[in-house]
């Protein structure tokens, strides 16, 4: 191949692909400008920095950072969020990195008892505050100041408390967990265990994967292999998406009930068919919007640290619609 | 006997067209293994179960025999993960906030897979780096622009156009993507088995040297077959989206490996020179049938991935022996 040809060949490449940047681009500063209303900002200057267990494509964790940016943006603050991709060392060395960064605050999602113990305690003897968010060691001493975020064990239970009444005595549900193992996954089924307990329901964990195609034929098999399943109880959100496709797909409406996490794209149209009785949305923009508020308030009134539960809300028929537009606003 | 020659060999007789000599080890080992999965469980053969497995296949599928083309060439692709995510993306955004009609919008996602595809030739040939760099290099690139693309949320696509049910849609209950898998599966097998670029495909991976002496345009092939799998990886990537109604920039994730393990699974030599379309096709049925006998047979979560890993292990030790025993 010619020095030209390959000029010109990668030229044409160059341009085709930046150009559906650009196009697609254009098309997200569109999205964003219907996004929260600004109020404009107090001007406090403090720079803050989160450090993030999550994937940074995952929709749940983009409205965590929604929150916090929001907040910024209300109090006047420099916010950055940093993702680990659910690499605990790697979190640790983001920790790091961002202590020698200097900033104003911290916060951390805390998913390991001891990982996070020693890093934490490096940032306070430096004089910065560090509280977690959306997860937290709820087990062993850790020294962050607050907990901005629900109980995953509680969330489990009020999921597993909610489906009770599609449900009864004998009957049996499988929960598929993305990554097995994960304190979310770990504590979420196990609150949801306590409550099938309650009324005699048999459980099973999925080992359910991460990538769509896997998990889709995971379920379908478990289905297929299980036939004595009554329902699907999902500790995350892509299993929740992808058991509703699955049920609807395979006709077992009247059979198999669905209940889980968050409202990724597919999940609003079951619940609104009936088919996903109904998902807890664990609220994660006020996880990212209080844990900046509260390292502001610490900041500014020197006010001490508090936890702060962000709620279970409950989305189902009701109010279905309602909360599907605060999904379009990146809000719920 | 040079490799050509043998290649040659092997295209007469009627049979050995179709299975190639290496083939027949891993159409036994298929075929051992739901005879041994039919025997676990009664339900693994029947229609319905089937359907599951050849539903979700032609994903990883479509991919795994870009990546046979290119391993054969004796080259890897660690961004078809962020592929499958990217060129999708822009193929739903083109089509949902720009307008473009999805047809059009599809075209041009497999235009951008087939430019990382020729981005990644291009780089690993011309500057000379190994493409296992090249590609990892690439690979974080194209997940960090479609995060920045789509702020790390989902962009919708509509699952009732005609373009998506005639990729991911039904004929009389049958999914039509296994079809498609099928179809380009085909294609890439008549190219890689009888014609000439195919032939070079085979020589360049087998031995690089010798081929330039026989004045075999190498960087050209290499930089083909990286245009190959960037496509077929957007077309994948583009049939999830069809068939979840989203595209999401955490798709993909793994792929890479899991397209890696069904060509290797397959017999393809990861040194190059060596494989089959055919063994990738039952690699990537493996893979899934395997997870599925598991998930049939009750076996619990946390030893889930065990079992898994052991009986592929298993399978392609098999496949090993019994084409040991045949040369």
């Amino acid at each position: 191949m010619s020095k030209r040809r390959v000029l010109w060949i990668s030229l044409v490449a160059v341009m085709i692909i930046s150009s559906s940047l650009f196009m697609v681009g254009a098309g997200t500063k569109e999205a964003e400008e219907v996004v929260p209303a600004k109020v404009g900002g107090a001007g406090l200057g403090y720079k803050f920095i989160l450090v993030s267990h999550g994937s940074s494509g995952d929709p749940f964790h983009s409205v965590v950072k929604q929150g916090m940016e929001d907040a910024g943006l209300v109090y006047g603050c420099a916010v950055q969020l940093l993702f680990s991709e659910g690499d605990n060392a790697k979190q640790v060395d983001l920790m790091e990195q961002a202590i020698s960064a200097g900033p104003d605050g911290i916060g951390i999602s805390i998913v390991d008892p001891v990982a996070f113990d020693e890093v934490i305690q490096k940032a306070l003897d430096k004089g910065i505050p560090v509280i977690s968010f959306n997860n937290d060691d709820a087990n062993t001493p850790n020294p962050r100041l607050a907990y901005i975020g629900a109980a995953e064990r509680a969330v489990g239970y009020q999921l597993g408390k909610t489906m009770q009444q599609y449900l009864k005595r004998g009957d049996h549900v499988v929960i598929p967990e993305e990554v097995p193992g994960m304190s979310y996954a770990v504590n979420r089924s196990a609150g949801i265990i306590d409550a099938m307990d309650e009324i005699g329901v048999t459980t099973e964990e999925l080992d359910a994967g991460y990538e769509r195609a896997t998990t889709t034929s995971r379920i379908e098999s478990y289905l297929m292999g299980h036939p004595e399943t009554d329902g699907i109880l999902n500790v995350g959100g892509l299993t929740t998406e992808v058991a509703g496709m699955v049920v609807e797909d395979r006709g077992l409406e009247n059979k198999v009930v669905v209940g889980g996490f968050d409202l990724l794209p597919n999940t609003g149209p079951a619940i609104k068919k009936g088919i996903t009785k109904a998902v807890i949305d664990q609220q994660p923009y006020l996880q990212g919007y209080y844990t900046v508020v509260q390292l502001a308030m610490m900041k500014y009134g020197k006010f001490a640290a508090f936890d702060i539960d962000t709620g279970r809300g409950i989305v189902d028929t009701s109010n279905v619609d309602e909360v599907l537009e605060l999904v379009g606003m990146r809000i719920r | 006997m040079s490799k050509v020659q043998k290649k040659t060999k092997h295209r007469t007789g009627n049979l050995k067209k179709v299975l190639r000599y290496k083939d027949i080890s891993i159409v036994i080992i298929t075929i051992a293994l739901f005879t041994i999965f039919t025997l676990v469980n009664k339900k693994f053969l029947t229609k319905e179960n089937l359907f599951i497995i050849v539903k979700t296949t032609p994903e990883l599928g479509i991919i795994a025999i870009g990546m046979t083309m290119l391993i054969i060439s004796g080259e890897f692709d660690l961004s078809v993960g962020s592929t499958f995510a990217f060129a999708p993306f822009i193929m739903a955004s083109l089509s949902e906030r720009m307008g473009l009609h999805p047809v059009f919008a599809l075209i041009m996602g497999i235009i951008v897979g087939v430019g990382i595809g020729f981005i990644n030739g291009i780089i690993t040939t011309k500057v000379g780096i190994p493409s296992f760099i090249t590609t990892l290099g690439t690979m974080m690139a194209w997940r960090g622009a479609v995060l920045l693309a789509s702020a790390g949320f989902p962009q919708a696509f509509q699952r009732d156009l005609p373009v998506a049910r005639l990729f991911a849609g039904r004929l009389s209950g049958f999914p039509v993507q296994f079809i498609w898998f099928i179809v380009f599966a085909i294609i890439m097998w008549i190219i890689l088995e009888n014609t000439r670029f195919g032939n070079w495909t085979y020589v360049t991976g087998g031995n690089r040297n010798a081929s330039v002496a026989l004045g075999i345009p190498v960087d050209r092939v290499k930089i083909i077959n990286f245009m190959i799998i960037g496509g077929l990886a957007a077309l994948a990537g583009s049939i999830q989206v069809f068939r979840m109604g989203s595209a999401y920039s955490n798709a993909g994730l793994g792929m890479e490996l899991q397209a890696i393990g069904a060509t290797v699974i397959g017999g393809t030599m990861l040194t190059g020179g060596s494989g089959t379309i055919i063994g990738t096709i039952m690699g990537t049925i493996i893979i899934f049938s395997v997870e599925n006998i598991i998930i049939l047979s009750g076996a619990p979560a946390f030893w889930f991935r065990t079992f898994v890993g052991v009986i592929i292990i298993v399978a392609v030790s098999a496949h090993v022996l019994i084409q040991g025993r045949r040369d």
